[in-house]
């Protein structure tokens, strides 16, 4: 078992043929200014720590893989223009771009009205084990998915179907009101008593992987 | 509980609505209008994103599809905005990357040149009465636009320098390219310029060979170093003979630290 150094990193590429680069050491922050600079390799670095987060998100929302593609790729190159509109006080890197890409891709599926299939709040969570190499951001990225998934289900059901149906879903309060057949006012309630469970059931998960002290992983 | 927590209450309500992106749009502007008045709420917005940012995690997937890294190269490609020196990226994409025609022209000869080493086919300039300092700041200029078709994202770029010409390392994990300007021509019965990688230890390795043929911008693709974390400077020398020697004693022509 490996032993968690300091804790200044984000996860790594995912990739386990992904070779050592000169942005391994960065934190988010400082791949952020390289990116405001200019520096390509900086927004790749960025993708390999969140591209795949992203493109799960998106394709959650929007079902359809072509379109989830094209909103991540829309989403890094908005970074790639507008890094400098990055406020590292109001939040860390990968909220901000989770949150992007949430937006886009609710856009998009609201655009796109025959994306929208009707799934129910467990189909929206779908619950799978990942398959592909555990590295060790995928570990943590494991640990996190258990401790969203025993946070969730720590929620009353109305409250964790308010939640599901506008996140996951890409619903309007307004929509989730008519899905539900609750009154609006109802759902904006439910919407907020669930988030702050769930923010009380996810205390103390940080927002970024401790990096592990793994040896260096040789190129072939 | 006072007025303004019963009509806060609404704003507290909105916020969880505005970072779900599921607010009706009436809803949002009313939002939007008063979150920049209220410390608050825009802490309640930074908190719930944070929040959704561990939800997002628990929206399992396979690796993404390498067209959205290759879609986003080519976005950061035609946006333009990189300097002379832009962001160092993986070779393999320089190549797959759309390209202009002198890059082809580079491509054509890259191609046909079974070994290591090409001259790069830029348009040959007339340099009838040129003074030194125009040759070697048009030296400079075709160095930045090979060195510009050699780097894509995911690299580093070295910058090698002597007084006797400049050169630009690319390196991309092991694999690692090389591009020089300026360096006099040698005599190819007799010598060959040697690039040498010098290891953190202080260990000397040869990367590769090559000639200077001509004034223009030689390329050198293909090479590749053992470890390249390793690597703490990059050396030229210009050897006698045809190989690279175990050793130098030859002083540097350029060289440049990692
Ligand atoms: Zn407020």
């Amino acid at each position: 078992m490996t032993t968690p150094r300091a804790r200044t990193g984000a996860p790594r590429a995912a990739d386990p043929n992904a070779r050592p680069t000169p942005y391994d050491g960065l934190d988010d922050r400082a791949l952020v200014a390289r990116v405001t600079e200019g520096d390509g390799g900086a927004l790749e670095a960025l993708y390999a720590r969140y591209g795949r987060a992203c493109f799960g998100l998106a394709r959650r929302i929007l079902t359809d893989e072509q379109f989830a593609q094209d909103v991540v790729q829309e989403v890094f190159l908005t970074v790639w223009r507008d890094a400098h509109k990055f406020d590292a006080s109001r939040g860390g890197f990968s909220s901000w771009l989770l949150s992007m890409t949430h937006h886009k891709a609710v856009d998009a599926v609201r655009r796109e009205e025959n994306l929208r299939k009707r799934r129910t709040t467990s189909e929206l969570l779908e619950d799978r084990e990942v398959d592909g190499p555990q590295v060790h951001d995928e570990v943590w990225s494991t640990l996190r998915r258990s401790r969203v998934r025993e946070a969730m289900h720590t929620l009353p059901e109305p409250q964790k179907e308010a939640l599901v149906l506008a996140y996951f879903g890409g619903y309007t309060q307004r929509e989730i009101a008519g899905i539900t057949n609750t009154p609006l006012g109802t759902v904006k309630t439910r919407m907020l008593a669930g988030m702050k469970r769930l923010k009380e059931g996810l205390e103390g998960l940080n927002d970024t992987a401790p990096i592990l002290d793994f040896s260096p992983r040789t190129a072939q | 509980m006072t007025s303004y927590d019963t009509t806060h209450e609404m704003y507290e309500e909105l916020a969880v609505g505005h970072a779900l992106s599921a607010l009706e749009p009436e809803d949002e502007q009313v939002f939007l209008r008063h979150l920049p008045g209220c410390a608050a709420c825009a802490a309640a917005v930074s908190e719930h994103s944070e929040t959704l940012t561990h939800l997002a995690y628990a929206a399992v997937s396979d690796s993404p599809p390498a067209s959205i890294l290759e879609g986003i190269r080519a976005g950061v490609a035609e946006s333009g905005r990189s300097g002379a020196f832009p962001a160092p990226v993986s070779l393999d994409a320089a190549r797959t990357r759309r390209r202009d025609k002198t890059v082809r022209a580079t491509t054509a000869i890259l191609g046909a040149a079974a070994s290591l080493i090409l001259v790069a086919a830029l348009v040959l300039m007339n340099r009838g009465l040129q003074s030194k300092a125009d040759q070697q700041q048009q030296a400079t200029d075709k160095l930045n636009l090979v060195v510009k078709t050699l780097l894509v994202d995911g690299s580093r770029e070295v910058k090698l320098t002597g007084s006797a010409g400049k050169a630009v390392v690319v390196v991309n994990g092991s694999k690692v390219s090389f591009a020089a300007a300026g360096l006099p021509t040698n005599d190819r019965s007799s010598s060959i310029y040697v690039l040498w990688a010098k290891s953190v230890s202080g260990g000397v390795n040869a990367v590769g060979t090559f000639d200077i043929r001509s004034g223009e911008p030689t390329v050198v693709n293909d090479l590749k170093v053992g470890n390249p974390n390793e690597v703490a400077a990059f050396i030229v020398t210009k050897e006698r003979g045809r190989q690279a020697p175990a050793l130098s004693t030859q002083p540097a022509v350029v060289e440049g630290s990692v």
